[in-house]
């Protein structure tokens, strides 16, 4: 109702470390969950995002000041998000699928889950439990029983010395 | 009025947003107490995912990389096997090059299958599969990853999919066919003499009735969730919502020689044919994906063509590579059709021959482990 009046609406919104940034309702409402603050008129003052941290509420911000600039043209979408998220490492992309999804961006969320399955492509399995934090919880002989039967997908996979 | 109404909308904002300063309070408190932890967390930079946003993550994996990924642990592995997760799984194939590379072949001699890779000119096994149950049988045609296979003797046939090591054995009455084809979407299966096609459920078997005239005696060309057909330089298709044939409307280029063939590259329908009066000329059109999108492009003109077209099929293209199998009928082993298969090279216009040594009827591997369980 606010923007119906034509000057721009601005937000504050706050990080779980406590920094404040201010953004165009208009590119903030591409969240579901702060667009819903504002229909219910919860967005008067700061708006306290618990779970996103300074640095990646930065980054979501520049996605949705970007995002919301061009117009209606999903090509031109599309290769804003795939430039956006090219020079962004594995650790950065988990906490924005992970801001992403609590701020309920559809856009994002898909955008970022797959450049982490681009990322993951050619990873080994190792690599993968090391960067997502996951146990080994299988035998020896039923790991390699597993890997016996999807031989053919450990094709072309990089060798497993990342750190 | 107005004025007075966005006051009080502004009103309740302030009064609404106290609610939340006070909660920001809290959670600043509760940052504060974990502060410590958090620190260790980062020093090993592990962010832990939900377990929906990692399905989400590994549904937009290429299929060999997510079946790879079932060696991670065994919760990946119970994400990855789920019958509603692959269910909903649409397979990225597009995005990965590699998984386009894989082949399924046939062991001359044998009734094994294994898994191929192309590598220069030559063929390299990358994972042998287990043979079909009873066999032998020989392959007939393939569809989304299920191959359809025949007894030379018996009247038996078989659907067998390697990826979920299941099959549906059947004993048809008749084996008066000439070219099979079958639709796994819609699971019923085509079967065509000069004048007459059939179709059927797995289930059910009727010989076929439907009068056809002149259906071109060559397998049709399972895309778009039909099977094609070349009839009078039309190309007719079964639509099974209505139970009609039709036909797919497509403007001739005026000089280019009205015969022409269909063929199945990039998941896509492809026809090609003769570049105006030119044998050794043969132009290749794709058609958008999808049944009633009947927008064709060129795709690739191949010059120095020696074979007569109706011995010409182009087969499969890997990484930009266009592999095409000749026909050749070699007159010391008699009646048995011999075939060559060879790559294009566009920029030298010349052909090379890849040594199939062993094997033979590649097709492109397509996993797809539940297809076969709603039949």
């Amino acid at each position: 109702m606010a923007a119906e009046t034509g000057t721009p609406t601005t937000l504050t919104l706050k990080s779980n470390d406590d920094e404040l940034f201010s953004v165009a309702e208009s590119a903030a409402i591409l969240s579901v969950t702060i667009r819903n603050m504002v229909e219910d008129g919860c967005a008067g003052g700061v708006i306290p995002l618990d779970n996103v941290d300074g640095k990646t509420l930065a980054s979501v911000i520049t996605y949705m000041n970007g995002i919301s600039a061009i117009p209606a043209d999903e090509e031109k979408k599309k290769s804003y998000r795939d430039k956006f998220l090219s020079d962004k490492d594995f650790e950065t992309l988990a906490d924005m699928v992970l801001a992403a999804n609590y701020l309920n961006m559809s856009c994002l969320m898909d955008a970022v889950s797959a450049k982490i399955a681009q990322v993951m492509e050619k990873k080994s399995v190792g690599w993968v439990r090391r960067k997502f934090g996951i146990e080994n919880d299988y035998t020896p002989e039923e790991e390699a029983a597993v890997k016996e039967e999807h031989k053919w997908t450990f094709e072309g996979v990089e060798t497993d010395d990342d750190n | 009025m107005a004025i007075i109404e966005e006051r009080s909308i502004i009103g309740q904002k302030r009064k609404s947003s106290v609610v939340f300063t006070e909660r920001r309070k809290r959670s600043v408190v509760f940052t504060a107490t974990i502060e410590e932890e958090e620190e260790e967390e980062e020093s090993s930079e592990i962010v832990y995912l939900p377990d929906e946003i990692i399905e989400t993550v590994l549904s937009k994996l290429p299929v060999n990389c997510l079946l790879r990924n079932k060696t991670v642990s065994k919760s990946w592995n119970t994400i990855i096997s789920d019958p509603l997760f692959l269910k909903n799984y649409q397979g990225e194939s597009s995005s990965s090059s590699n998984l386009q590379t894989v082949f399924l072949s046939h062991l001359l001699f044998s009734t094994d299958f294994d898994l191929v890779k192309f590598q220069d000119l030559n063929i390299r096994e990358v994972q042998q599969l287990r043979s079909p149950p009873s066999c032998p049988y020989k392959m007939l045609c393939y569809c989304d990853g299920v191959l359809l296979l025949a007894h030379p003797y018996s009247k038996d046939f078989m659907l067998w999919n390697p990826a979920a090591t299941e099959s549906r054995p059947k004993s048809f009455i008749s084996q008066n066919h000439y070219s099979f084809n079958f639709n796994s979407v819609l699971s019923y299966l085509v079967f065509s003499d000069k004048y007459k096609v059939g179709f059927c459920t797995w289930k059910e078997f009727e010989e076929p009735t439907m009068r056809v005239p002149e259906v071109v005696n060559r397998c049709g060309v399972s895309a778009d969730g039909v099977i094609y057909w070349v009839m009078c330089r039309e190309i007719i298709y079964f639509d099974l919502r209505d139970n009609k044939f039709k036909i797919l409307p497509f403007s001739m280029h005026d000089d280019d020689d009205g015969l022409f063939y269909l063929t199945e590259l990039r998941g896509c329908l492809c026809m090609y044919r003769n570049k105006g009066r030119d044998k050794t000329k043969v132009r290749i059109l794709i058609k958008e994906k999808g049944r009633d999108n009947n927008s064709w492009k060129d795709l690739i003109t191949i010059e120095n063509v020696e074979t007569p077209i109706s011995s010409f099929e182009p087969k499969y293209f890997v990484e930009d590579k266009i592999f095409i199998l000749l026909h050749t009928t070699t007159v010391s082993s008699g009646t048995q059709p011999a075939s060559l298969l060879v790559i294009y090279n566009p920029f030298r216009k010349t052909f090379e021959e890849v040594q199939l040594s062993k094997y033979h009827d590649l097709v492109p591997y397509i996993h797809n482990p539940s297809i076969l369980s709603s039949w």
